[in-house]
C-alpha cells in the first residue's frame, strides 16, 4: 500500500520537477541572450568595421548650445545674428546706431566627424578624417534656424604625409582654454600638403598650403584677388613634454595681383611671419599659456583678416603690411572638474595707407568658468570685453556674456 | 698604515656596490612621478576642449601622452621593486606585500598599453588609463 502511495506522490510531483527544469533552461537562455547583447554593445562602441580591407570607422562629434548676450549688437547678417554669435575683432561694431543689447541662442557649434583607420604592414596606419559643423550659409531666427553644414576637415595621414584640408601649420599648438579665443587668434584651415618627421618629444613639419591674397586698395577696401601662383610655405617645430609645450612656425608667401580689370596693376611681393605659442604647467593642472605672432603680409593668418596682408600704395605697387599680436592666459583648476580662465589678447598693425577708417588695433579680455558635471559634458560661462581702434583713434567697444552647454559623444 | 688604507678601500668598494636603500629621495621621486602621471591623465581627459584641434590631432596627442604615461609607470614599477630588496621601516610586511601586488598590476597594465600604442588602437587607451588610475587610488588608500 505504501508503495502505491509513493508512486502516486511522485507521479503528482513530476510535472513540477519538469517545470523547474524548463524554468532553469529558460533562465539560462535569457542570460546567454543578455551576455550576447552586452558583448555586441562592447564591441560596437562608436566603431564600425568596414568591408574594405583592415579599415575601421569611428563616429563622433558634439552637440552644443551657446547663449549669448551682446552689447552693442552688430545688427547684421539678415536676421541670422551670425556676427553676434561669434566673437572676433571684426565683430566689434563700429556703427552702433540703433543697436542696443541683443540676446541670441545657437546650436551652430555642434559638430560631426567620421574617421577611419586602415592598418599597414610595418608602418603607422593610414588615417582619414571628415568633419563638418553648422557654420555654413545662415538660416534665420524667424522660423527654423536652418543653418547649413560646412566642411571643416577632410584629410588623409599616411606615412608622415598629410594631404587634404585641415589646420595650417602656422596655427600654434597651445591655445588658451577660454570658450572663445582672444583677438590675436592665429587661425587658418585650408588645403595643405605637408610632411612631418617625429622625434621622441618633438616634431618638425613642412607644408605647402593654398595661397590667397587679401589686398587693401588705396580707398581702404579689402578685396580677395585670385591671382596666386605659388603656394604658401610653412615650417613648424613642436616640442611637448608633461610640464610644458611649445611650437614655432615660420611662414613664407608670395602675394600677387595680376592685371585686374579695375586697377590694371600687375605686381607681386613677399610676406613672412613667425608664430610662437607655449603652455607651461605652473602648479599641478594650472597652466600659463602665451603666444606672439608677427610679420609682414600675414594678414589673413591672424585675427580673421582684421588687417590686410598687402596694400596697393601710392606708387600703385603691392606693399606687405606689418602686423603683430599677442596673448597671455591663465587657467586655474579649483577642482578636478571646475576651472577658472582669464585671458588677454592684443593686435596692432603699422598701416601703410593714411586713411581714417581703417583698423589700427584691438584687444580683448576674457574671464570665464568651466564645469564638467560628468566627463565630456561641459557647462561654461565667459564674459568678454573687446575694444577696436581705428586709424583716426576712434575707439569702439563690445561686451559679451557667453553661456555654453556641450557634450562630446 | 697599509691595513687602514686597504680597509678604507674595501669599505668604499662595499658601499659602492651595495644596493641603495629606499631613501627620502626615492619617496619624493614616487611623489613627483605620481603628480606627473596625474597631470598627463588630466591632459588626456581634457584634449577634447582644445581649440581647433581635429580628432586626428587629438589622436596623435593621445598616443604621445600615453607613451609618456608608460615611461612614468615603468619608472614607478622599477622604483617599487627596490622595496622588495630593502623594505623601508615605516611600512608593515602586509603593506609591502599589498604594494608589490599593486606594482605588479601596474606593470601588467603598462605592457597592455605598449601593445595598444604600437598597434594604434587609440580607442582602447582610455579604459586602461581608468584602470591605472584606480590602481593608483587603491594603492594609496591601502598603503598610505
Amino acid at each position: 500500500m505504501q508503495q502505491y502511495v509513493k508512486i502516486i506522490i511522485i507521479f503528482l510531483l513530476f510535472p513540477f520537477f519538469l517545470n523547474a527544469d524548463e524554468n532553469l533552461t529558460t533562465y539560462i537562455n535569457g542570460l546567454e541572450q543578455r551576455i550576447k547583447i552586452l558583448e555586441s554593445k562592447e564591441k560596437s562602441k562608436g566603431i564600425v568595421n568596414l568591408t574594405s580591407e583592415d579599415t575601421t570607422m569611428f563616429l563622433g562629434g558634439k552637440v552644443t548650445l551657446d547663449t549669448i548676450y551682446v552689447h552693442h549688437a552688430n545688427g547684421q547678417n539678415g536676421g541670422s545674428n551670425r556676427s553676434d554669435q561669434f566673437f572676433n575683432a571684426n565683430n566689434i561694431p563700429t556703427n552702433t546706431e540703433g543697436e542696443n543689447a541683443e540676446l541670441t541662442l545657437t546650436a551652430r557649434n555642434s559638430k560631426f566627424w567620421i574617421k577611419t583607420r586602415t592598418a599597414q604592414v610595418n608602418d603607422k596606419p593610414l588615417m582619414t578624417l571628415l568633419e563638418v559643423d553648422f557654420w555654413g550659409s545662415n538660416g534665420t531666427e524667424t522660423n527654423s534656424n536652418s543653418h547649413n553644414v560646412r566642411l571643416r576637415h577632410a584629410y588623409i595621414i599616411y606615412s608622415g604625409w598629410t594631404l587634404g584640408q585641415t589646420n595650417s601649420l602656422f596655427v600654434g599648438s597651445s591655445k588658451p582654454h577660454t570658450l572663445l579665443t582672444p583677438v590675436d587668434d592665429v587661425f587658418m584651415r585650408q588645403p595643405i600638403i605637408s610632411y612631418k618627421k617625429e622625434f621622441s618629444k618633438s616634431s618638425l613639419a613642412i607644408s605647402l598650403e593654398q595661397a590667397e591674397s587679401v589686398i587693401m586698395t588705396s580707398l581702404g577696401d579689402k578685396t580677395t584677388i585670385n591671382d596666386d601662383k605659388a603656394p604658401d610655405m610653412i615650417i613648424k617645430y613642436e616640442n611637448d613634454s608633461t610640464w610644458n609645450e611649445y611650437s614655432i612656425s615660420l611662414l613664407l608667401r608670395e602675394l600677387r595681383i595680376d592685371q585686374e580689370k579695375e586697377s590694371s596693376i600687375s605686381d607681386y611681393t613677399f610676406g613672412y611671419g613667425l608664430n610662437i605659442s607655449s603652455r607651461i604647467h605652473i602648479y599641478k593642472n594650472d597652466t600659463l599659456t602665451f603666444g606672439i605672432v608677427g610679420g609682414k603680409g600675414i594678414g589673413r593668418y591672424m585675427a580673421t583678416s582684421f588687417f590686410p596682408s598687402v596694400v596697393i600704395n601710392s606708387k600703385e605697387k603691392l606693399q606687405a603690411q606689418f602686423s603683430w599680436g599677442t596673448h597671455i592666459a591663465y587657467e586655474h583648476w579649483m577642482k578636478n572638474n571646475l576651472h577658472l580662465n582669464i585671458a588677454l589678447g592684443k593686435i596692432e598693425t603699422d598701416n601703410i595707407l593714411n586713411l581714417d577708417n581703417i583698423n589700427k588695433s584691438a584687444w580683448s579680455g576674457h574671464l570665464g568658468l568651466q564645469y564638467n558635471p560628468i566627463k565630456k559634458f561641459l557647462l561654461g560661462a565667459e564674459y568678454i570685453h573687446g575694444e577696436r581702434t581705428l586709424q583716426n583713434n576712434n575707439t569702439f567697444t563690445v561686451d559679451r556674456l557667453y553661456l555654453r552647454a556641450s557634450y562630446n559623444f | 698604515m697599509k691595513k687602514i688604507t686597504s680597509s678604507f678601500i674595501i669599505i668604499l668598494i662595499i658601499t659602492g656596490c651595495t644596493q641603495k636603500s629606499i631613501t627620502v629621495d626615492e619617496t619624493s621621486l614616487h611623489g613627483s612621478k605620481s603628480t606627473e602621471l596625474q597631470i598627463l591623465m588630466h591632459k588626456f581627459d581634457n584634449l577634447i576642449y582644445q581649440h581647433y584641434e581635429s580628432e586626428l590631432d587629438r589622436d596623435r596627442r593621445r598616443i604621445d601622452y600615453t607613451k609618456d604615461m608608460i615611461n612614468i609607470v615603468d619608472e614607478l614599477v622599477s622604483n617599487s621593486k627596490k622595496l622588495k630588496i630593502l623594505p623601508p621601516k615605516n611600512l608593515t610586511k602586509e603593506e609591502i606585500k599589498n604594494f608589490l601586488i599593486f606594482s605588479n598590476t601596474l606593470e601588467q597594465k603598462s605592457k597592455e598599453l605598449k601593445l595598444i600604442v604600437n598597434s594604434y588602437q587609440i580607442e582602447k587607451i582610455n579604459p586602461i588609463i581608468t584602470q591605472l588610475n584606480n590602481i593608483c587610488v587603491n594603492c594609496h588608500a591601502t598603503v598610505r
